[in-house]
């Protein structure tokens, strides 16, 4: 990995040279000599100064949109922030280079074989962890790991023994993480992935003479989980009632069966009519699914809307009749808007931000819907996500993700541009001992956690929920918390050459010259921005004690276990 | 590598030299001698075993009548049980019943069946008041909500209050009422998640792994070294300034407490000679609820109530062979508990029940079964009427009067019988248990006869 430093004048250099050509004449049809000489460009602004406010919304900023802050990257976002603003910072994240996990894993096997040359759990995680905490494309990496909450499928299933086609399954989300809904909702569907863990592959026609009709699951998946939800709602996220004040189911049986109708004849790719029932033959959990005529249902079916497929309708057809029902209800945006919202920004947005990221959903400014691009960017970069006034309230932020607050760890201790080669993250590949959560591996199609999960006492007062506290029980309390102390004092770590081990050796070396300055540093590496005096005081104080008897390194680890076992690196504002 | 524990124990603490003991502020609050629960002197323990994805659990009774197996094997086809692999069970005590089996794979159950210590609640499912199908066709309202839907039903299994957005459950409920305010630790013990059922307004389950509490690996009370980190820890739980930071310090706050009581009641555990299968998690599980039992008076817990679950039950595909591997897994793990419990004497005080948020059609999907709505339960216990079915038994035939459509059977016991049926020998009073159970003045709340 190259330990990549955007040069804070180079944005700018990009810039003057966009205003210049852009203020120079075209070419054309005009004759030169008959115009006149073109005004000098205006001179470019001097750089804005970077300042704290830009820090703290940097660390925030961070924070909410990656994997964690580095160790040395505040500056330089703060820097983009100051200077180009925040739609800039996220068009750059969208301009780096895909880190697709398919092909990492495969590089995992290679550097670690097994007698049976079979890609495992191992593998993928390693890609997983390659990606997340490496990648340079931070925000497509999270895009991902978001949409894979919303598209869940789950190696605790027959997927388990698929490891590199879930790597695969993972790759639709980080290929179309900027891309259109429409186009991911259809590739979901396809996948053989997908097909297995809802049982759309293989799935036949009814044949009411054997009490046989089509398997349901996907359609009641896809319409409660992956886009529209159980009752109808306003554009701002809120429940529509009826005149009894009761909410509005969206669809009922009959409607299931109409989407579950449709869904049928669906196998693995080039799967045919005679090799149907031959599993091991069809195999290919890579290619997209195929459909087989003979095995589709062809009678007319109903769906939502009073959306009718015809008779007869081609197979193929009718599914992106199907799919197009579920894109343009009106449910769905704010459906996305809210999921999107809690894995990113706060649990609890306002239904106006709901509604203002739902609206971006709906058309993104072309008259297009569907842009994730445009939906993700309304997300960051509402008021409710940047402003000082929207973080004060109360109900405002998250409890982290589990999985992302050990990524925040890893990727703030990175190892620094020499230690780089770094090629393994063995020992820390099996995350979810100590997080409750990895990647593709919910217990169930229901993701991690519920999106209104909600602790009684103070927060159900306040009327907030917390999702991520789901899985924050007892015991995974306790695992989370020695999560930290696992990765900061293993030995195992630092005596093996290429792989991640925790460097907090810069932040010794700070600790030698300035307590102050990196008491600031830890601030906005963990808490953006958000330490006070107090905490101060405690770190100061425990550092007296140890200092007679521990080195600088030292020091640093025992501050930074505080840290990262504190109630406010758990939480993010 | 090392095991994660081991290496934290030993890592710790030598990289800090001490040069004085800080006083420790520590509180091992409530392990000293409050009873809980202090009005009862006897002790009792219900065992709920949820199973995720929804069992098809009709297939758990199987007629062995030659005509009605016909009709069981017509509505099945290849999901039909094996007529000569069944198990027989002996019924003749109901001469209203035919005669019936369990599948193989249940032969460890079947047995404690004909010993009287298993039954089968038969026809289970949430209701908002009795009914029938004529009326359901009449008035689409009688229908639950959102029925056939996993989380929903979820919640209407474990609210017990008809509210598919319900926050707390009936187990939850009950510990509410039983709460010492005197000790932190909860009634309710999960060796599995935070499920609804175990939430109450007041009380939240303590979830605990297979293995017991974890232990913090840098707050060794035990070990000098860590004293300062201990310290400045708990100085900064302090300096929380948000209801998220707040609730999260107090959740660490709490593990760390109970934890440290249920560690000590384990410690003093004796041992116990029960063998569990293995490679089996509802079975670890169960010997993690066996321990707890085991040491119920050392945690002062004359009242005690258990989470676990097993998942993998939403058999849309390959049903024939993954329903008889989940059926042979919940039976030995279950029948492996019932011989600890006994072994301990205590099997009049101890009763588990399966519950699961539905039956599933007897139609199949080819090679599955999709969601459906009443379904069977099993009653466990030397306290259980045992040896019965119990409740109306359908017959598994398509377009009775119980199938509400594609073989999706309408309940004629509604989950508040069954659960006040648990409440009431488990000691609350009548009024408590209306509270738990809103509804139950809908049904006849004598007609299930769970216990003797």
């Amino acid at each position: 990995m190259a330990s990549y430093v955007i040069s804070p004048v180079k944005t700018s250099l990009v810039i003057l040279m966009l205003l210049i050509l852009s203020a120079c004449g075209g070419g054309g049809s005009n004759d030169n000599s008959q115009n006149p000489v073109p005004p000098a460009p205006p001179p470019a602004p001097p750089p804005v100064a970077v300042d704290s406010s830009h820090r703290i919304d940097a660390a925030r900023l961070l924070t909410q949109a990656t994997y964690g802050p580095l160790a040395n990257n505040n500056e330089e976002t703060a820097y983009v922030i100051a200077n180009d603003g925040h739609e800039v910072w996220i068009a750059n994240e969208v301009s780096k280079a895909p880190s697709f996990h398919a092909p990492l894993t495969t590089q995992a096997l290679s550097m670690f074989p097994n007698d049976e040359d079979q890609i495992r759990r191992i593998h993928r995680l390693q890609a997983w962890w390659h990606a997340s905490a490496f990648g340079e494309d931070q925000l497509r990496q999270r895009m991902a790991f978001a949409l894979s909450q919303l598209f869940v499928v789950s190696e605790k299933s027959q997927l388990g023994n698929y490891q590199l086609a879930l790597a695969n399954y993972y790759d639709i989300h980080v290929r179309n993480a900027f891309g259109n809904y429409r186009d991911i909702l259809e590739e979901v569907t396809k996948s053989p992935v997908m097909g297995l863990y809802l049982s759309t592959l293989g799935n036949e026609r009814p044949q009411p003479e054997r009490n046989i009709r089509p398997d349901e699951n996907f359609a009641r998946e896809l319409m409660q989980l992956f886009t529209i939800g159980l009752v109808e709602l306003n554009r701002d996220g809120s429940v529509k009632r009826n005149q009894q004040g009761e909410a509005i189911p969206t669809y009922d049986q009959a409607i299931i069966e109409g989407y579950a109708h449709v869904f049928t004849g669906w196998n693995f790719n080039a799967a045919t009519a005679q090799t149907w029932y031959q599993y091991r033959r069809n195999v290919n959990f890579i290619d997209p699914m195929t459909l087989v005529d003979a095995f589709h249902d062809t009678g007319e079916k109903v769906l939502l809307n009073s959306t009718i497929v015809p008779a007869g309708t081609d197979g193929e057809i009718a599914l992106d009749i199907a799919l197009d029902s579920l894109f343009n209800h009106p449910n769905l945006p704010p459906f996305v808007a809210r999921h999107f919202i809690q894995r990113f920004v706060t649990s609890n947005p306002s239904p106006s931000y709901i509604e203002r990221v739902a609206i971006a959903f709906e058309d993104n400014g072309n008259g297009v819907r569907g842009d994730m691009l445009a939906m993700i960017t309304a997300v960051l970069n509402d008021s409710e996500a940047r402003s000082e006034s929207a973080y004060a309230q109360t109900e405002f932020g998250k409890v982290k993700e589990p999985l992302i607050r050990a990524t925040n760890i890893v990727r703030a201790l990175l190892p620094t541009a020499e230690n780089n080669n770094v090629m393994s993250f063995l020992e820390i590949a099996n995350i979810d001992y100590f997080t409750n959560q990895a990647p593709l591996s919910s217990p169930s199609v229901f993701n991690f956690f519920s999106p209104d999960y909600q602790v009684n006492g103070e927060l159900a007062e306040l009327g907030m929920v917390t999702p991520e506290m789901q899985i924050l029980t007892a015991n995974y309390l306790v695992r989370n918390h020695n999560f930290a102390a696992f990765y900061l004092y293993s030995e195992n770590f630092r005596n093996r050459p290429e792989h991640i081990f925790p460097d907090y050796s810069l932040f010794a070396e700070t600790l030698a010259n300035d307590q102050e300055s990196l008491f600031a540093q830890f601030s906005l590496l963990f808490m953006q921005g958000d330490m006070d005096e107090q905490f101060i005081q405690v770190l100061q104080d425990y550092d007296e004690q140890v200092t007679p008897f521990v080195d600088e390194s030292a020091r640093v680890r025992e501050m930074l276990n505080l840290m990262l076992t504190s109630p406010q690196f758990a939480i993010q504002r | 590598m090392i095991s994660r524990r081991k290496f934290i124990k030993r890592a710790i603490g030598s990289t800090l030299a001490m040069g004085s003991y800080a006083a420790l502020g520590l509180q091992l609050s409530a392990a000293k001698a409050f009873a809980s629960q202090s009005r009862f002197s006897d002790h009792k323990a219900i065992v709920c075993v949820f199973l995720y994805g929804g069992n098809d659990s009709f297939n758990m009774l199987v007629p062995t009548d030659a005509q009605e197996y016909q009709a069981y094997q017509q509505t099945r086809q290849q999901l039909a049980y094996a007529r000569e692999s069944l198990i027989s069970l002996p019924l003749d005590q109901q001469s209203n019943l035919s005669p019936h089996g369990m599948p193989e794979s249940m032969q460890s159950l079947a047995s404690i069946f004909e010993q009287g210590d298993l039954s089968l609640v038969s026809n289970v499912g949430p209701l908002i008041e009795p009914v029938t199908k004529q009326q359901l066709s009449n008035d689409p309202q009688l229908r639950p909500p959102l029925l056939f839907s996993h989380n929903s039903q979820q919640s209407l299994w474990q609210s017990g209050q008809m509210n598919t957005q319900a926050t707390t459950g009936w187990l939850g409920s009950m510990a509410d009422l039983l709460q010492d305010t005197n000790t932190t630790l909860p009634t309710t013990l999960s060796i599995s998640n935070s499920a609804l059922l175990t939430s109450g307004a007041q009380s939240q389950a303590l979830v605990l792994n297979t293995s017991g509490p974890e232990e913090f690996g840098t707050l060794d009370a035990n070990n000098s070294a860590d004293d300062w980190r201990i310290a400045a820890f708990e100085r900064i739980q302090q300096l929380t300034n948000s209801p998220l930071d707040r609730e999260y310090a107090k959740r660490v706050g709490l593990a760390r407490t109970n934890n440290q009581i249920v560690q000590a009641a384990l410690d003093t555990m004796p041992a116990r000679t029960t063998a569990y299968p293995t490679n089996n998690s509802l079975a670890s599980e169960l010997k993690m609820v066996a321990d707890l039992i085991s040491v119920q008076s050392a945690l002062s817990q004359q009242r005690q109530l258990f989470f676990v679950s097993l998942g993998g039950w939403d058999t849309h595909d390959a049903q024939a062979t993954a329903h008889p591997q989940l059926l042979s897994t919940l039976s030995e793990a279950l029948a492996a508990f019932n011989t600890d419990i006994n072994m301990q004497n205590k099997g009049e005080q101890v009763t588990t029940v399966t519950l699961s948020e539905f039956g599933r059609t007897l139609t199949s999907n080819g090679d599955g079964t999709d969601h459906g709505w009443a379904g069977h339960q099993l009653a466990m216990g030397g306290a259980v009427n045992g040896g019965k079915v119990l409740g109306y038994l359908p017959q598994q035939r398509l377009n009775t009067n119980d199938d509400l459509g594609d073989g999706r059977i309408i309940p004629s016991t509604s989950i508040e019988q069954l659960g006040a049926d648990l409440a009431k020998w488990y000691g609350l009073s009548d009024g408590e248990i209306a509270q738990v159970f809103p509804n139950l003045n809908r049904f006849d709340s004598s007609a299930l006869q769970l216990f003797i």
